[in-house]
Formats: C-alpha cells, structure tokens, sequence
C-alpha cells in the first residue's frame, strides 16, 4: 500500500481554487486537486524530514528563484568560482542545517551542472543522500507548482501550516548505484510497497527520485494531470485539447532552455 | 525525440531547430508552434510584462483549455529537466539509440549532463 497521502487538505482545496480561478481562463479540477494533494503532502512528515522542515526547503526553493548569489553563478564559467551567502527564505533560516541550502538553490538555478561531488558536499552531520534526494523531490515540486501558475497568471499558492510528525526514516528495498549521481531502484516494477511507481513504463526520470518513494508518488500525480499520466507517456497518440506534437515542442524547448540533455 | 514520433504518427516530418533556436525557428507544421514556444519562453525567462503580452496572444489563438495544457506541460518540464540534471540519471536506453542522429544534429551532445550516459561523451 502507497505511502503517500492519498487525502486532500479541505483548506488547501480551498485555498488553492481561490488562487487558480484568478487565472486567465478556467482551469480544470483534475490540476487543481494534484497541487492540493502535494501541498498537502508537502505539510505531512516525509521519510527523513519534518513537515515543518519540508515547507523550509519548499521555501527555500522559492526563495532560490531571486538569490543573488545564484545569479552571479550561474554566469560564472564555473559555479566554483562564486562562494557567498544564499539569499534565505525569512524565518526559515533555523529550521535546516546549512549544508542542505546551497544543494536546494543549485538545483534549482543550475541543475545542469550538478556533479556528484556538489552532492557529495552536502553531506554530512545529520544529513544523508536520502535527505538530498527527499529535498530535490520537494524543491522540484514547488518549481513545478509555482511555474504553472506563473504562466496561468496566478498568485503561487501560499505554503501551508506544518502538520507534526516524525520522518519514516526508511529507504526502500532494493536501492543500487553507480547509474547516476544517487541511489535509485531497478528499472523494473519494485515489490509491494512499492509496486505502483512504474506500472508498464522504465524511465530514468520515474528511477531518478526512487530513493524516496513518495518523491516519485508526487511526481506522478502532478504528471497524470498537467503532462500525459507516466504509464501512457511513450504512446505518442495520447494528448489532451493541446495536441501531442505541440506539447513535445514546449517540452523540448523548455529542456534546451534549461540545458538539460535528457 | 518524442516531437519527431509525435509527427510521424500524423505522417508529417518536422524541423526542430526551433527546439534550440526558439520562436523564429519554430516548424509551422506545428500548430501555433510559434506561439506556443514564444509563451514558453516568457514563463521561463521574460519579464512580467512580456508575459503577459506571450499569454494573451496564446490563448486567442488556441483557446483556454489547451492554454491551460499549455501551462501544466512547462511546469512538468520545468521539474523532468531539473530531476534528470540533479541526480545525473543517463538517457533511457531506447531514446539514447533513436535520438543519436538528432541530438548530433541539434548540438544536443555538447550539453554538460551527455556525459552521463554511456557512449555520448568519452
């Protein structure tokens, strides 16, 4: 059985609709219940970190987005040439260890030149892979969220208030190396509890997060209701009112803007 | 890859310059290709203001709920990209061998994360 929420917040339902019907057109419910549900995920404990703690990230995520630092690095030949101080989400700053908060901001201003021993700097003292992978999963989460609204032309949802709760602190069974920069699960379907990250589909992008399971669960949700839902993702005669050439052009250049190979 | 199969599936080939090379590259077999990559580029690195110009021309021209489409796909990518860069994942064995010629072609082979997939970059 899934570990991930499965309920959505009524106040996130709430206040997530009011946001998204200040779009500029209608948007559908199916987008708006997957960014509930994350949220509301996002407030709940995870495998290795606080909800409190989850919401940090969340904001420090947020916050890489006008980090000056980040900026003058990501112009540098090399991101090792630029050391200073993030700019910090306000009021978060004691709630996460200093090492988590430069990987957080990196990944989000210039993941294309991530290295495993940029990861590999991150940890330390209480911090594990499994908290980077965990971080990275909520990061990209909040990007994905925040990015959708910037383009409908809505206010980003407010973070929610942390529910209390300890992390899990389990890794799944199974994990191996050496593929990429982290652990990550075989290609093929995972056993029980596991076995509803896949369903007929390999792909490196469902194996990358797979460290922490739920990080893939999100992804997935949000995936189902904004892209093509991952299982059905290779049938190139899927799409939704957009057709399917016209979404595989945005994909691809919003991956060239990016720099990303993949 | 995928907006090359996309086509084929409708018997059409495509040029996918425009996937590097942005708007004024943009295949006009694609329908409102131009408008569509123009908005997406403004989500990613325009000013509010050219925004809001990139959205309106968007959406009078294919309407609000492939508009709203248009949005969640960014967003999606906007995550696949960062994951696949953060953890260093290589290409799926399938895409490596059938986009070979077109990430050659496109310059896709001199990204910094080609090197994490066996045989692209030695």
């Amino acid at each position: 059985m899934p570990a991930a929420i499965q309920t959505a917040s009524p106040s996130l339902l709430q206040a997530v609709g009011s946001d998204l019907a200040m779009a500029v057109t209608p948007v559908r419910q199916d987008l708006t219940d997957a960014h509930v549900l994350v949220l509301t995920r996002l407030a709940h404990a995870g495998q290795w970190w606080t909800g409190a703690e989850r919401l940090a990230i969340a904001a420090e995520a947020r916050t890489a987005r006008g980090c000056p630092l980040c900026a003058e690095r990501k112009e540098a030949i090399s991101p090792a040439m630029v050391t200073g101080n993030h700019q910090r989400a306000e009021g978060m700053e004691d709630l996460l260890p200093e090492n988590i908060v430069d990987p957080v901001h990196f990944v989000i201003n210039d993941s294309a030149r991530m290295t495993p021993d940029r990861l590999g700097d991150a940890i330390g003292g209480t911090i594990t892979e499994a908290h980077l992978v965990e971080a990275i999963g909520i990061a990209f989460a909040v990007r994905y969220m925040d990015q959708t609204c910037r383009g409908l032309g809505t206010p980003f949802h407010a973070l929610p208030a942390p529910v209390a709760g300890e992390p899990g602190r389990t890794l799944p069974a199974g994990l191996t190396t050496g593929e990429a920069f982290v652990a990550m699960l075989p290609g093929e379907q995972p056993p029980p509890p596991n076995d509803d990250l896949r369903g007929d589909v390999t792909a490196c992008g469902l194996q990358a997060l797979s460290a922490v399971p739920d990080a893939v669960r999100d992804l997935l949700t949000l995936a189902a209701a904004q892209y093509i839902p991952m299982d059905i993702a290779f049938d190139m005669t899927k799409g939704r009112t957009m057709g399917r050439e016209q979404m595989e052009l945005l994909a691809g250049r919003v991956s060239a803007i990016n720099d990303c190979f993949y | 890859m995928m907006l090359s199969v996309s086509m084929q599936q409708q018997g059409k080939d495509v040029e996918l310059t425009g996937i590097m090379d942005g708007t004024e590259a943009v295949d006009a077999a694609i329908p409102h290709g131009d408008l569509i990559t123009a908005f997406g580029e403004a989500v990613l690195l325009g000013s509010d203001d050219e925004l809001a110009k990139a959205r309106a021309a968007l959406l009078e021209a294919i309407g609000g709920d492939a508009f709203v489409d248009t949005c969640g796909v960014i967003g999606h990518f906007e995550r696949m990209t960062r994951i696949a860069d953060a953890t260093g994942i290589p290409l799926d064995e399938d895409t490596a061998l059938g986009s070979a010629t077109i990430r050659e072609e496109l310059g896709i082979n001199d990204f910094t994360m080609a090197s994490q997939t066996p045989g692209v970059k030695d």
